[in-house]
């Protein structure tokens, strides 16, 4: 009558079917390892059992937790389903397990249940509105603080940190200029031979110079330039200033009447503000020899033909055009790297969230303000 | 002295069976600097092992190369009979899944939930496990600790320092370990807190028989759970035994340590 099903080779469960009642012999490991494979046999065996049941312990060698857990919870279940359960054959550890099973069956919240009904919706769209608009006030009141720390630095010279500040120099433009030249470079290059094929379909090669003269001075550089300085030391900001906020190191100045502003925001903001300029110049020509190698190669316009044409076409507006805008997008970056590093709370998730957000949202504000100042130049004719 | 009269019963089998940690001239440094040099040290099975030392003379170091998070200069560690250095990599995770460990401050996930922190090695370990016995034994192993049910969903930022260290030790005792490693597990907790948690560490160690080693600076912890206490000391093992021991040692370092005033303010030794 008995069968015996072994569920691993040193654990089984075996029914011993009498006409009124159920044994059900268990033996061997009760061990965390072999509780997924026990639990899906008793889940089996449950659905069948219609009377009262003996859970008969006495060949269990070893029960750690989790078996004594998956016995207890077996047999409540069955309770739970109106029948009769005995469990005979423990041993006084054994018991003791049981006990603790039954003592601490306290049903645990696991993660937090989101909220999915139309009003949760609705709440969250507006809650996320609200604080789009609160996030600006911030980002704008910070802007402020900067603004106010950096005038003191300017009124009272010895508030300004010169070593932090060339520190950042080195570490935002210098260490910067080999990526950002090749980078450049290669852009240039790439411009400058689409430019080519497309023109010369139309038998005007010899405007490639200007065109590529004008994109990569108004726009290519500056913003190539700033995307760069975004995902190299926008992002640091961030993660810098995250984890240190992280470790209390941002509450420890504040606790030694130490402005945290002053001390981390205003040399990365300086260093930005007089950088962005430098870098983006920069940039510009490299893109320029980038397009110059390109034209010589394939149009046979040596560089020499190249900058006097050069020459000839731009203004100076068309170079400042670019620097111009250099300084506010350096300002952008310092602000929103540094603003969303301030807003880093206690977990490491969070330095990376914020990490993320910094970037996209640098990018995003310097390619909308890149938008305004177009209109801007187009509409006063430079 | 406040010994444990019900010690788990181990398994017969001669004398290699009663000892769960066998470590024999174990040597580790960094750099040019050796921290630990030919120490030995053996930890009992079922008992509750107190390790302490001066700041800097490898406790922690000790502990993290026993399980295997520092790599040995030489000498042997032999846990629950296997010699650890030549395990392949199949053993040496089947070993590792019959210790836990608490780390400092319970260095749980702060991604996951404090439930979810639980089931990390059953989902992981465990081929198959069902999310609804999951949920359970997360459920039973949070209460074992004396975590709150509202606990469960809450994220380890939200949490005190005392409660995430219950919840470490309850990520610890997921996979039902044979032997529990603890990291100060009572530093930055207020008095009443720590008490509660020696409570808890005394009271998994009866029920669930396991075997702890247990690196502290907390005297109260020492005197109130530790069956035996082992000094470190000049990178070695200096000595090794009960609280009476420790009081009778003459070693300078020792002396001082359990008859200074915080050991009289304790009750030890008076």
């Amino acid at each position: 009558m008995a069968k015996a099903i072994p569920v691993a080779d040193d654990v089984w469960i075996k029914q011993t079917p009498t006409s009124d009642s159920l044994t059900i012999s268990v033996g061997g490991q009760w061990v965390v390892a072999r509780i997924a494979g026990l639990f899906a046999h008793l889940q089996e065996i449950s659905s069948e059992v219609d009377r009262p049941v003996t859970f008969d312990m006495s060949e269990v060698e070893v029960l750690d937790t989790a078996g004594a857990w998956l016995i207890y919870r077996t047999a409540k279940q069955f309770r739970g389903n109106g029948i009769e359960v005995q469990i005979i054959g423990a041993n006084d550890d054994q018991a003791m397990m049981l006990q603790q099973a039954a003592d601490h069956d306290v049903p645990t919240e696991i993660e937090p249940i989101p909220n999915y009904s139309l009003r949760g919706v609705i709440g969250d769209v507006g809650a996320g509105v609200i604080g789009a608009a609160q996030g600006a006030v911030r980002v704008l009141n910070f802007f402020g603080m900067i603004l106010l720390a950096v005038g003191r630095a300017i009124v009272n010279p010895k508030r300004l940190r010169l070593p932090a500040t060339i520190h950042q120099i080195e570490q935002i433009g210098i260490q910067a200029l080999p990526l950002v030249g090749l980078i450049s470079f290669l852009i240039g290059v790439v411009i400058a031979y689409q430019a080519a094929t497309v023109l010369g379909d139309m038998n005007a090669e010899f405007l490639t110079v200007d065109m590529v003269s004008f994109v990569i001075l108004r726009e290519l550089g500056i913003l190539l330039a700033a995307i760069m300085i975004v995902g190299r030391s926008g992002s640091s900001f961030t993660a810098q200033i995250g984890a240190m906020v992280m470790h209390e190191e941002v509450d420890a100045m504040r606790s030694l009447a130490l402005d945290p502003i002053e001390i981390l925001v205003v040399p990365r903001f300086i260093a930005l503000v007089i950088l962005m300029p430098i870098i983006t110049f920069y940039a510009d020509i490299m893109a320029m020899i980038g397009a110059m190698m390109v034209t010589w190669a394939n149009l046979g316009i040596s560089p020499e033909a190249f900058i006097e044409r050069a020459h000839e076409i731009l203004t100076g507006w068309d170079v400042s055009v670019g620097i111009i805008k250099a300084p506010v997008f350096g300002m952008i970056i310092a602000l929103i790297g540094c603003y969303e590093g301030l807003r880093v709370s206690g977990s490491a998730e969070s330095v990376g969230r914020q990490t993320t957000k910094s970037v996209v949202e640098s990018i995003f504000m310097i390619l909308l303000l890149d938008a305004f100042f177009a209109v801007f130049f187009t509409t006063i004719g430079i | 002295m406040n010994q444990h009269k019900d010690m788990p019963q181990t398994a017969p089998g001669g004398d290699d069976a009663e000892i769960a940690i066998s470590v024999r001239g174990l040597t580790m440094g960094f750099g040019d600097q050796t921290v630990l040099d030919a120490l030995d040290i053996d930890v009992r099975k079922g008992e509750l092992l107190g390790i302490v030392g001066g700041s800097g003379t490898g406790k922690s170091v000790l502990m993290r190369t026993i399980i295997g998070l520092n790599r040995p200069w030489a000498g042997s560690i032999k846990v629950l009979g296997q010699d650890l250095g030549k395990l392949d990599f199949h053993e040496r995770h089947r070993i590792e899944r019959r210790w836990g460990v608490l780390f400092q401050d319970g260095a749980l996930f702060t991604s996951l939930t404090t439930a979810q922190n639980v089931q990390v090695p059953l989902r992981e370990q465990i081929k198959g496990m069902p999310q609804v016995l999951m949920d359970e034994i997360a459920s039973f192993k949070l209460s074992l600790v004396g975590l709150a049910p509202d606990a469960g969903s809450k994220y380890p930022s939200e949490l005190s320092g005392g409660m995430r260290k219950r919840a470490g030790i309850a990520r610890a005792l997921a996979l039902d370990p044979e032997i529990l490693f603890l990291d100060e597990p009572t530093a930055g907790l207020d008095p009443i807190g720590a008490a509660a948690f020696d409570q808890l560490i005394s009271q998994l160690h009866r029920v669930l028989g396991l075997t702890v080693v247990m690196v502290t600076h907390d005297l109260d912890s020492l005197h109130t759970v530790c069956d035996r206490i082992a000094v470190l000391a000049d990178k070695k093992v200096k000595l090794i035994g009960t609280m009476d021991d420790m009081l009778k040692s003459d070693h300078e370092w020792t002396h001082e340590y359990f008859h200074g005033p915080r050991s009289r303010a304790a009750g030890i030794g008076v």
